[in-house]
């Protein structure tokens, strides 16, 4: 019995260092930047408010037009509140819109970082929840990191906020009333486990295509005739045998990759071979599938397994009044 | 606590959290295990215990949307289907539009959307119900899709206010790919567009496909080749070939192709035969 409660308090412990020991925030202080930035590109430049929430949006409110979301939604079974559901004028889309962007951009800068984040979160819930029918891969993955980052303590570093409380404090040197706090553990983890699961839920749903195992899938995944950047059908047909060895080669990699992301990207040795092996990933899906959006938030998840030190030696380099210190890891404090 | 370099570390979790937070984690993930196992496969339906369980769940991750079950280019990768609209007015004219439009000129983000939009509009219900199924095909939400296409797309707000429309054509297109295994190394580049070419489907009222068929892409200038050809004269006027060059150029070879690749028995036809064969097939404005 005594072994069976030692070995239970040992995994308490364990369980207890591995969700709640204080840590440094600057991990999520470049996530929330990363992130931010994203959602500038997703929201201001690649989204109508028109098309998508305005009053003649592709899916509509108005049961004239022969659809109504809200019926839509209820014939689904979904229950999922909007605000633009109810805000439903042009002005008044046009003007809530603006909000929501001033709080990405907010987000962003790290001012005022939580309310801005709750704000954000709604604000892109409220679009999801209006057009659901134009959701896809990206909205589920921000939406995920947005709520992660409500919990943290984000803007405690590289932030407007940070700046404010270093002034109105006075304090002479960056480091001054810096803490380590548990949330930051905590959100980091919940990222962290979150993106196992997306990495490993990939892989292994891709185990069922035929596709992936006779090894042409990557084939058909950068030579989709709507998604392509480059047009691939020639060089297919002066080598394809030179396409169907990189297809293959592609094919493998990224399973390999998918599946044992979960499990290697916890060991410190071969982490930064995962993590750059991430970015080889989602690079080439940014540049030969032309999803640079989508590529660009998997890998702002990706940073959540950067450890903090490496983050500010890395500041250190490039901000000379950046202090880098000796930061006790969120797992070794 | 004060670490030597200066970091206060008071920001610890108070001990009477830990255990409620430690329970929210484990129900939080749970509730997501549940949500990317107990959803249907293509073939397989997950385990009973997990669809329960995603039942309830999706009432905790549906809001927050994080009822995903991450299954990015799973099982296969493939083509999406593209959507063709073409609007009748109760004056005789119509218009017709390829939706999405080309990448070219759109924001990525934007023609994904636009690309879900229609793969929406095609999802077949599970068997088992509708629990986790978008929107089922129906005759009034396409309908409602392509008055807002046309409302919404600028260069195509060329279909006056005062015309009434009467009623729509829609087809369901997916473009094939080139595959591996099928071209072989002495095919040239015609047979590698032969391969990327469409499939052309015509679905009736009830979103129920009632016919398909495997056409190929051609070039703009192959297109017009073919239009001269053939005869064929697909533009109203200069106007609305301008407007509408990128909808033919999709649409036209897919017909044209058709005719001459995949199906033997109508590369006999010529003139006004084809013609009309093309307008039973893709009923443009010829």
């Amino acid at each position: 019995m005594f072994p069976m409660l030692k070995s239970m308090n040992r995994a308490l412990q364990r369980w207890n260092e591995f969700w709640f020991i204080p840590g440094d925030a600057a991990t999520l202080g470049v996530i929330r930047i990363l992130l931010g930035l994203c959602l500038l590109w997703h929201y201001a430049c690649g989204f109508s408010a028109a098309d998508f929430i305005g009053p003649d949006a592709w899916v509509g409110l108005d049961p004239s037009h022969g659809t109504d979301v809200l019926e839509i939604a209820k014939a689904d079974g979904r229950n999922a509140p909007s605000l633009w559901i109810w805000v439903t004028s042009e002005t008044g889309v046009q003007w809530t819109y603006s909000f929501f962007l001033a709080a990405i951009v907010f987000l962003t800068i790290g001012f005022v970082s939580r309310v801005a984040c709750v704000t954000v979160l709604l604000g892109h819930l409220s679009f999801a929840h209006r057009c659901p029918q134009v959701v896809y891969g990206i909205d589920y993955v921000l939406s995920s990191l947005l709520l992660y980052l409500i919990i943290a303590p984000a803007g405690a570093e590289f932030s407007v906020d940070r700046w404010i409380s270093r002034h109105v404090r006075k304090q002479k040197t960056v480091w001054e009333g810096r803490q380590l706090s548990w949330n930051a553990t905590f959100s980091m983890r919940l990222i962290q486990i979150h993106m196992c699961i997306i990495y490993f839920c990939s892989g292994m749903a891709k185990l069922q295509g035929a596709s992936w195992w006779d090894g042409t899938a990557i084939w058909y995944a950068i030579a989709l005739p709507e998604m392509w950047t480059f047009d691939l059908n020639a060089l297919l047909v002066r080598h394809p045998f030179v396409v169907e060895i990189i297809s293959l080669i592609g094919t493998v990699a990224t399973l390999a990759f998918e599946i044992s992301f979960a499990f290697l990207i916890w060991k410190p040795a071969v982490r930064p071979l995962i993590l750059c092996s991430a970015v080889v990933l989602h690079a080439g899906i940014g540049v030969l599938m032309g999803l640079s959006g989508f590529s660009a938030v998997m890998l702002t998840g990706c940073v959540a397994f950067v450890r903090p030190e490496s983050i500010r030696f890395l500041g250190q380099r490039i901000f000379t009044n950046f202090h880098a210190g000796e930061l006790p890891a969120p797992d070794r404090v | 606590m004060t670490q030597s370099s200066g970091l206060s570390c008071r920001n610890s979790c108070p001990v009477w959290l830990k255990p409620v937070l430690s329970l929210m984690v484990l129900g939080h993930f749970l509730a997501i295990f549940f949500s990317v196992t107990g959803l249907p496969n293509m073939e397989f339906k997950g385990p009973r215990l997990c669809e329960s369980g995603a039942k309830v769940a999706r009432y905790y991750l549906e809001p927050l949307l994080l009822d995903c079950s991450y299954r990015f280019y799973a099982p296969n990768p493939g083509p999406n289907p593209c959507f063709w609209l073409r609007l009748h007015f109760e004056n005789g004219q119509s218009i017709c539009v390829e939706f999405p439009r080309f990448r070219q000129s759109t924001h990525e983000s934007r023609f994904v959307r636009e690309m879900n939009l229609v793969d929406s509009i095609v999802v077949v219900p599970s068997s088992d119900g509708r629990a986790f199924e978008l929107t089922p095909p129906s005759a009034e939400l396409l309908c409602s899709y392509a008055v807002r296409v046309f409302k919404t797309v600028p260069s195509l707000k060329i279909v006056p206010e005062e015309f009434k429309l009467s009623y729509i054509d829609f087809y369901q297109v997916y473009r094939n790919q080139p595959g591996l295994h099928t071209l072989q190394p002495d095919d040239n580049l015609l047979r590698a567009r032969y391969h990327g070419g469409y499939v052309l489907g015509r679905y009736d009222d009830s979103g129920t496909r009632v016919s398909g068929v495997s056409v190929s892409k051609l070039e703009i200038n192959e297109l017009i080749e073919a239009i001269l050809k053939y005869d064929i004269q697909p533009y109203l006027n200069q106007e609305e070939m301008s407007v509408n060059l990128p909808a033919y150029a999709a649409a036209w070879p897919t017909a044209v192709d058709l005719l001459l690749r995949e199906t033997p028995e109508f590369r006999t036809l010529h003139g006004e035969a084809l013609s009309d064969r093309l307008r039973e097939l893709v009923t443009f404005p010829l």
